[in-house]
């Protein structure tokens, strides 16, 4: 017997002195090691899309915001410039 | 257009896996030859069914390329092979779990298990080659192209129990035929195969809405869209 198998064994005797439903006629640990993989297999399978979409939308709302600064940045630049220029224009003179 | 879609699959699926997964292992009769053992068909049948299924979809996808030069459909390609790629996995895995009690191994190189183990490589192959390329619509191409070539799998995976004498039992499900199992470990198996149909929908509609969310970000209605979100 390999070590798994006497794993999976000692296992069987585990899932058998819990009670007839988990023991399953003495397969128990083949078919709850079978549902657990594929359960968590789907579950990771629906959380990965879900998680991907979520951080994307975050990810491209953020850029906008910072799209939006930027441009009202560069608006008042020019501005801020120009005021700069004709405060600084009359004190060289005097 | 794909948001209320993935929400709709994805309750159906809540719903129907756990029903059909409780029924069949709690309630359905055990098996006069295999005992309980034989439970571990309502994971196993719905996972190989559903990674034919994701290759169908993989090569229709591929064959819709190949001919329309449609960009949804590499998307499609691109997404459903990752899905069947871990649905193959399960499968072949599961297979082994039961196999061990029943047939007193872990792995035989039997024609249903062997060409299963070709559809897994025929995934992991695609996957490398979309990987390999760097150029799009080169990419696009040569997977959509092996896509095709590997359709000629899925019959022999489908009709290997019959051509050959295998270790492996005869097809559960059958198109043509009346189901051999009694109503009462065929029902649930039906509930638990809808889950899982439904569950792939909501994942791969799910992940080619991310896809294609992430190839059309510089445009004004994905703009649009995360605005309205936040």
């Amino acid at each position: 017997m390999s070590g798994v198998d006497a794993l999976l064994a000692r296992l069987n005797d585990w899932l058998c002195s819990v009670g007839e439903p988990a023991c399953m006629g003495g397969y128990g640990s083949y078919v709850w090691i079978s549902i657990g993989v594929t359960v968590v297999v789907l579950i990771v399978n629906a959380w990965l899309p879900w998680r991907a979409h979520r951080a994307l939308m975050t990810q491209i709302a953020n850029d906008l915001n910072d799209q939006r600064r930027d441009a009202a940045r560069a608006e008042q630049q020019p501005a801020q410039t120009s005021s700069t220029s004709a405060d600084a224009t009359p004190r060289s003179v005097s | 257009m794909a948001g209320p879609w993935v929400w709709v699959l994805g309750l159906a699926a809540l719903v129907l896996i756990p029903v059909g997964l409780v029924w069949g292992l709690l309630i359905a009769p055990e098996d006069y030859q295999q005992g309980d053992a034989f439970r571990i068909i309502y994971v196993h049948v719905p996972t190989a069914i559903l990674a034919q299924s994701c290759y169908a979809i993989v090569g229709s996808a591929g064959f819709v390329y190949l001919v329309w030069r449609m960009k949804l459909a590499d998307v499609v390609l691109q997404e459903a092979l990752v899905i069947g790629a871990s649905l193959t996995a399960l499968a072949l895995l599961t297979g082994a779990i039961w196999g061990r009690p029943m047939w007193g191994t872990w792995w035989e190189w039997d024609a249903r298990t062997t060409s299963m183990l070709v559809l897994l490589f025929l995934y992991i192959g695609l996957y490398a080659l979309r990987e390999a390329i760097p150029r799009a619509d080169s990419r696009a191409r040569a997977s959509a192209l092996l896509a095709l070539v590997g359709v000629i799998n899925l019959p022999i995976i489908q009709y290997s129990v019959e051509w050959w004498r295998t270790l492996h039992q005869p097809s559960t499900f059958s198109l043509t035929e009346a189901p051999k199992m009694p109503a009462e470990m065929y029902l649930p198996l039906l509930v638990a195969v809808l889950g899982f149909y439904a569950l792939m929908g909501a994942v791969i509609l799910a992940r080619v809405r991310v896809e294609v969310l992430r190839r059309e970000r510089g445009t004004r209605w994905v703009a649009e869209l995360a605005e309205a979100r936040s």
